[in-house]
Order: structure tokens, then C-alpha cells, then sequence
């Protein structure tokens, strides 16, 4: 399209042209917190899409033409995310949407989608209400999603025998539900196993003290903390004062970004989980990524969300291809019986609630030799068909939604 | 446990009590509702990361030198704010200063962001600071009552200077009555800089401090400038002392709340405030 208006067309036929080029190619509309409490995350997914987007249209495209990424920041704010995407659909007319942190955004974007039927590839924030409770034909879900993380998260917590538990959640959409499918699968695997005090903090608030010993006031096993960013990063600063980690065990999602940041003050032993760290993706097209994407950013390592952004690219576009049209129907029988060579491993979606069997890793921090900032060693990658819910389970949780 | 709860209540009420002197001193004297203090405290964060390691990194005297010299940073910073635009909206409606504070806040960011990015940062804490005086299961970390000592300096300093001073005189007299202290012959606009330029350091060290004490990144002035505002409503604007009673009762407050309802530890920070402004309002009126 852009080498249409480049090379002077006609003025009179550029109406066409935008007709004919549209068609050719795809259009996608990027929506995500590019500033706000998303931003310190999606920095690298945008990058990482970006390096995707480069690759796909130097081997030719999908479709017979190039990707375009229209990036819209919704400011990890419900109501402008809404605005964005509606902006999206109907003055950019894109194709399909993509991106989205955080889950609260994703729940005001999803019922557009449905509306105007636009596919929605989601790439990295974790609500499993918009696929399951909420579900649709055009909503997917690239990753794990809060009811596949609170199960692996639960079986990784009983298989250790922590029994007196306390649970420390951001207090929003990702942190309730978290905490609530991780107690309930809990309660399946281990009966012995008690949740002493569950604890609200709020997105934003990063003097946790107070959180802190009122957590360990009930001298528990385990505190399982449904964080990020610098909530995280904040709990693990306060908490060596406190000696948390001498009295009690910390599980925390911890992706790349924290260490990066916290750097030596992150101290081994922290339990944490991820959706796609770097360093322990194996396969060469992995290491590959990262190589190009360092090279690309002045050395600077991908995060767990440059990881989602760049396989959700390559999703997209493998469907797009197989399907042979941007039509969301034959996009989605495509997706169906498809798998996918993704940086995280062989995966594909199944078709009752469109989840990818999307893995889950869970390790232990420890300062590393190779890198200038602690990674997880012993990483356990809980494969997404463990987690996944059973077909009842959907049925059961759409039903309640219906109801209301 | 009750005693831990309300000790480390009355810890995070002294750091709020260092954020919030600041503005309350702002606008005890010069009426200006100065939202660019979150800001100023964003700053003063972000200037310690930049700063701390060229100063005998990694000591605590290194350390502390490093916020001194960034809350001085974020002093110049203040004062100019300002004598070059501030003080031409004294005289305007109080709706253009407050529009004047407010662009200062969106500038400041959007420069943050430039020349940080936005990912979260911090300050790695000396090992000397690192640990806490441990009583009985009690743990007080060494680096919050460094903080505390900082708060209470401040309040001894401040009061000092209030009580003792010509300065302090008329800092008083200018809270009461602005009026009278142009008409005795004093330039207010002498006065409203020193003010300001004080608040502003002040604000400076408490983000200093905040920079090795958690992680910080671009949005931490709106986090801070709501905390600061609360505590201030509370403690009666312009008032210091009020303020002082005000980030402690807020600390505790919170810390309690945390033990019994801790889905609600904020909402009754909020209706204190309601019930403070409500009352206070009855009063006024006389009914």
C-alpha cells in the first residue's frame, strides 16, 4: 500500500489500489499497555514482534503481501484499550487484533472482538475468562492462561509439602483468580494443606512491609505471591530485611524483567514461575532469537513477553497462510488442526475454548555465571496438556458465566 | 504480632510523614496545590540510581552523600520551576496554577521516560544497610530506621526552624496571614522560593530513599502524589504537625487493617479522609 502512494499512483485510483492492497497481506492491530503498569513488560514484545515482522515479510509475507503492525498503547487501561480496539476495527480496519496486557484490558477488549468478529490472538496477558467463562469463536490464547498456571502452580506446591500457606495477590483481575484456582486445585492435591491469610496489595504499591510481616506472622510454609513487575520486584527487595527467605519459602511469577532489574538483589532461592524465559528454551531457533534480538538492542535480552510476542507472530502467520484468507472462520478450522514450532516448543490450540497446550515453567532462582543478572536453574516446563481444564470443567464454568 | 503490625505501621507512617512535609509546607505558604511534588520525589529516585554508583558506591556513607546531593539536584530543579514559571501564576486563579503544577507533572514523566525507558529500576542497598536488629521474632530492618532517623531529623530540623528563626517567624506569619507579612515589608516572593526549594529537596531525599528501598520506575509520581495528597487532607493542609499525625495514623491504619480485613486496609484510609474533610467541613459552617 505504501508503495503505492511512494510511486505516485493516479489519484483517482488510489481508492482501488487500497481495495486491492488490503487484500493482499494483512493488517494487524497491535493493543497493549505500552505505558502504564504494562509498559516495563511489552517493551520487549513490541521488539520482538517487530524482528518476527521483519522476517515474515523478507521470506515474501502471508498472503501474497507484507505484515502490517498498526500499534495502539491502551495504557493498561480498560476503557481506552476498548477505545483503541474499536478504533482499530473500524479506521484502520485491521485484519485481526493481537498484544494485550493486562487480563482487566483483555476482558473489555474481548466482548469487541465478538462483536465485530475480529480474531484475537492473545499473547501474554493471563485470564482465562476471556477464552473460557467468556469465550468465542475469534478470542485465542497463546499462553498459559490463570487456570493452567493456579493448577501447575498448586501441583508444584503440593508435590513440596508446603501446608501452611499464605497468599499474597495483586488485587485485580490476574491476582483474584490466581489465587482462587490455585487454592481450589490445592485443596485436590494436598487436603492437609491450609491457607492461613490471603493478602490484597494493590497494583502500584510497592511499600509492602506491612504485607510482609502480617504474612509472616502466621510463620508459613510457603508465601505464594501473585506479582509483577515491580510488586515483585519490591517484595523481594523488602523481604531479605525480614529475613523471608530464611523463614519461609517465596513463590512468585518471575519473569526475566525482575531479575534484570533487582540484578544481585535478587537472592537464590527465590521459587518462581514464567511463561518464557530465555535461558531455558533450548531450541536453536530460541537461541537464534536471542542472538538476532541482541544484536538488534544493544545486547539487551529478551523478557518473557518478547518470547510470547515473537511465537504469536509466527502463529498468526502460519494460520493466516494454511487458512489462505483473513476470513475468521477459515482462520480458526485452520488453527484447529494445526501445530506449531514455537521458541517455547511444539504446540497447537484445541478447539473448545481456542487454548494453545502453551507450557508453564517453574524453577529456583541462583546467580548466574553467564548472564549479568540471576536466571532459574532446575526449571521445570509443566507442559500445557497437564494443565489444560477438561472439557467438563469449560462447559461448567461457561454455563455459570451464563447464568450471570 | 499486633505490636510488629503497628511498629512497622509507624515506620511507614514517618516516610510518609517525609513525603508529604514537603507539600503541606508548599502550601501552608503559598497556596499552591503543588502536584509536580510526586514528580520531584520521581526525580529524586531516579537522579540516586543515576548518581549513587560515581559516589563511593556500595558504602553507606557513599550512599547517603549520593541522596543528599540528588535531593540538592531536585532542590535546583524546584527552584527553578519556580522563579521561571510559577511565580508569574501567583497572582492568576487558582485553576492556572494548578494547570501550571499539573504540566510540570506530564513533562517530567515524559522526560523520565526518555532518559530511563520504562522499565523498573533500583538501587542496590549497601550490605551495612541491608540487614535488621532482630528482638525476638521481631525484625526491624537496618535500612528503614535509617529512614525513620532521616524523618525524625527532618521533623526536629523543621520545627527548629519554625520555632527558633527569623525565617521560621515569618514562614508562620505567612501561613496565617499573608497579608500582614507584605505589609511589614517582607518580599513574599523571597519567601515563597525558599519554601518551595525546600520542598522540593525534601521530596528529593524521600525518592532518594524510595530508590533502594523498592522498585521503581516512571509512574511512581502518581502513586506518591495521591499517598502524599491523603495524608495532607487528613492532617489539615498546611499544616506540618497535622501532617505528621496524619502519616502516622495512615501507616498504622493500614497495617492493622491489613491484619484484620485485608481486602479493605485502604477503603478506611479513604473514609478516614471522608469522615476528616467531612467534619471538618460541619465545622467551618458551624452546624
Amino acid at each position: 500500500m505504501k508503495k503505492a502512494i511512494r510511486n505516485g499512483a493516479v489519484f483517482a485510483a488510489t481508492a482501488l489500489l487500497l481495495g486491492s492492497a488490503h487484500a493482499a497481506g494483512v493488517k494487524i492491530g497491535y493493543v497493549g499497555g505500552i505505558s502504564g503498569a504494562c509498559g516495563g513488560l511489552t517493551h520487549s514484545a513490541r521488539k520482538a514482534m517487530e524482528i518476527a515482522q521483519e522476517e515474515i515479510n523478507s521470506a515474501g509475507g502471508v498472503l501474497g503481501g507484507p505484515i502490517e503492525i498498526i500499534w495502539r498503547d491502551s495504557k493498561t487501561k480498560p476503557d481506552e484499550g476498548a477505545k483503541q480496539t474499536r478504533d482499530l476495527i473500524l479506521s484502520e480496519e485491521v485484519d485481526l487484533l493481537t498484544g494485550v496486557c493486562s487480563s482487566s484490558v483483555f476482558m473489555a477488549i474481548n466482548p469487541i472482538a465478538k462483536q465485530y468478529e475480529v480474531p484475537l490472538f492473545s499473547a501474554i496477558s493471563g485470564t482465562h475468562k476471556a477464552t473460557i467463562d467468556f469465550g468465542h469463536p475469534f478470542v485465542v490464547q497463546t499462553q498459559p492462561h490463570t487456570l493452567m498456571e493456579g493448577k501447575a502452580l498448586a501441583e508444584y506446591v503440593a508435590r513440596k509439602g508446603w501446608n501452611n500457606i499464605v497468599t499474597m495477590g495483586l488485587d485485580y483481575e490476574w491476582g483474584r483468580t490466581t489465587v482462587k484456582v490455585f487454592t481450589e486445585e490445592l485443596a485436590k492435591l494436598n487436603p492437609d494443606a491450609k491457607i492461613a491469610r490471603q493478602l490484597w496489595p494493590r497494583i502500584g504499591e510497592t511499600n509492602l512491609t506491612s504485607y510482609i510481616t502480617a504474612a509472616l506472622a502466621d510463620k508459613p510454609d510457603l508465601i505464594m505471591a501473585v506479582m509483577f513487575g515491580s510488586g515483585t520486584n519490591s517484595l523481594i527487595k523488602q523481604g531479605k530485611a525480614y529475613g523471608l527467605l530464611q523463614r519461609t519459602e517465596l513463590l512468585t511469577f518471575l519473569s526475566t524483567e525482575s531479575y534484570m532489574s533487582l540484578g544481585k538483589d535478587v537472592p537464590d532461592g527465590v521459587h518462581g514461575w514464567a511463561r518464557g524465559p530465555f535461558y531455558a528454551l533450548t531450541t536453536d531457533a530460541a537461541k537464534a532469537f536471542v542472538a538476532k534480538y541482541r544484536a538488534a538492542h544493544d545486547g539487551e535480552y529478551p523478557n518473557d513477553w518478547g518470547i510470547l510476542g515473537y511465537d504469536v507472530m509466527y502463529i498468526i502467520a502460519g494460520a493466516l497462510e494454511k487458512a489462505g484468507s483473513t476470513d475468521p472462520a477459515a482462520l480458526r478450522e485452520a488453527l484447529g488442526g494445526m501445530t506449531f514450532d514455537t521458541l517455547r516448543g511444539e504446540m497447537g490450540m484445541r478447539t473448545i475454548d481456542n487454548t494453545f497446550n502453551a507450557p508453564s515453567f517453574i524453577g529456583v532462582t541462583k546467580m548466574s555465571d553467564e548472564y549479568p543478572f540471576p536466571v532459574m536453574t532446575d526449571v521445570n516446563v509443566i507442559p500445557g496438556d497437564v494443565t489444560l481444564p477438561d472439557e467438563a470443567t469449560v462447559n461448567a464454568l461457561r454455563e455459570a458465566a451464563a447464568k450471570g | 504480632m499486633l505490636i510488629v503490625q503497628i511498629l512497622q505501621g509507624l515506620m511507614e507512617g514517618v516516610f510518609l510523614f517525609l513525603i508529604a512535609s514537603g507539600l503541606t509546607l508548599i502550601f501552608g505558604v503559598s497556596r499552591i496545590v503543588n502536584f509536580a511534588h510526586g514528580s520531584f520525589y520521581m526525580l529524586g529516585a531516579f537522579f540516586t540510581y543515576q548518581v549513587h554508583p560515581w559516589i563511593a558506591a556500595g558504602t553507606p556513607g557513599g550512599f547517603f552523600t549520593s541522596i543528599l546531593v540528588c535531593g540538592v539536584l531536585v532542590a535546583v530543579v524546584g527552584l527553578a520551576f519556580e522563579f521561571f514559571f510559577l511565580r508569574r501564576v501567583y497572582h492568576a486563579e487558582e485553576l492556572m496554577q494548578l494547570v501550571l503544577t499539573l504540566a510540570a507533572v506530564l513533562i517530567i514523566r515524559d522526560l523520565t521516560k526518555f532518559f530511563w525507558g520504562l522499565d523498573d529500576v533500583t538501587v542496590a542497598l549497601p550490605d551495612d544497610l541491608s540487614g535488621a536488629v532482630i528482638i525476638g521474632d521481631m525484625f526491624l530492618p537496618t535500612y528503614q530506621l535509617a529512614m525513620v532517623t532521616v524523618g525524625v531529623l527532618v521533623l526536629v530540623a523543621l520545627w527548629a526552624v519554625l520555632k527558633f528563626t527569623r525565617a521560621g517567624i515569618v514562614l508562620r506569619a505567612a501561613t496565617d496571614d499573608r497579608g500582614m507579612v507584605a505589609l511589614l515589608g517582607i518580599n513574599q516572593a523571597h519567601v515563597f522560593t525558599a519554601v518551595f526549594t525546600v520542598g522540593s529537596f525534601l521530596a528529593g531525599i524521600a525518592g532518594g530513599f524510595a530508590a533502594a528501598f523498592e522498585s521503581v520506575n516512571y509512574l511512581l509520581d502518581a502513586r506518591v502524589i495521591v499517598l502524599a495528597f491523603i495524608v495532607v487532607v487528613i492532617g489539615g493542609l498546611g499544616s506540618l504537625y497535622g501532617a505528621l499525625f496524619a502519616a502516622l495514623g495512615v501507616g498504622v491504619v493500614k497495617s492493622l487493617g491489613l491484619l484484620w480485613a485485608p481486602r479493605l486496609s485502604m477503603v478506611i484510609i479513604f473514609l478516614l479522609m471522608a469522615v476528616v474533610l467531612l467534619f471538618r467541613s460541619l465545622r467551618r459552617t458551624g452546624e
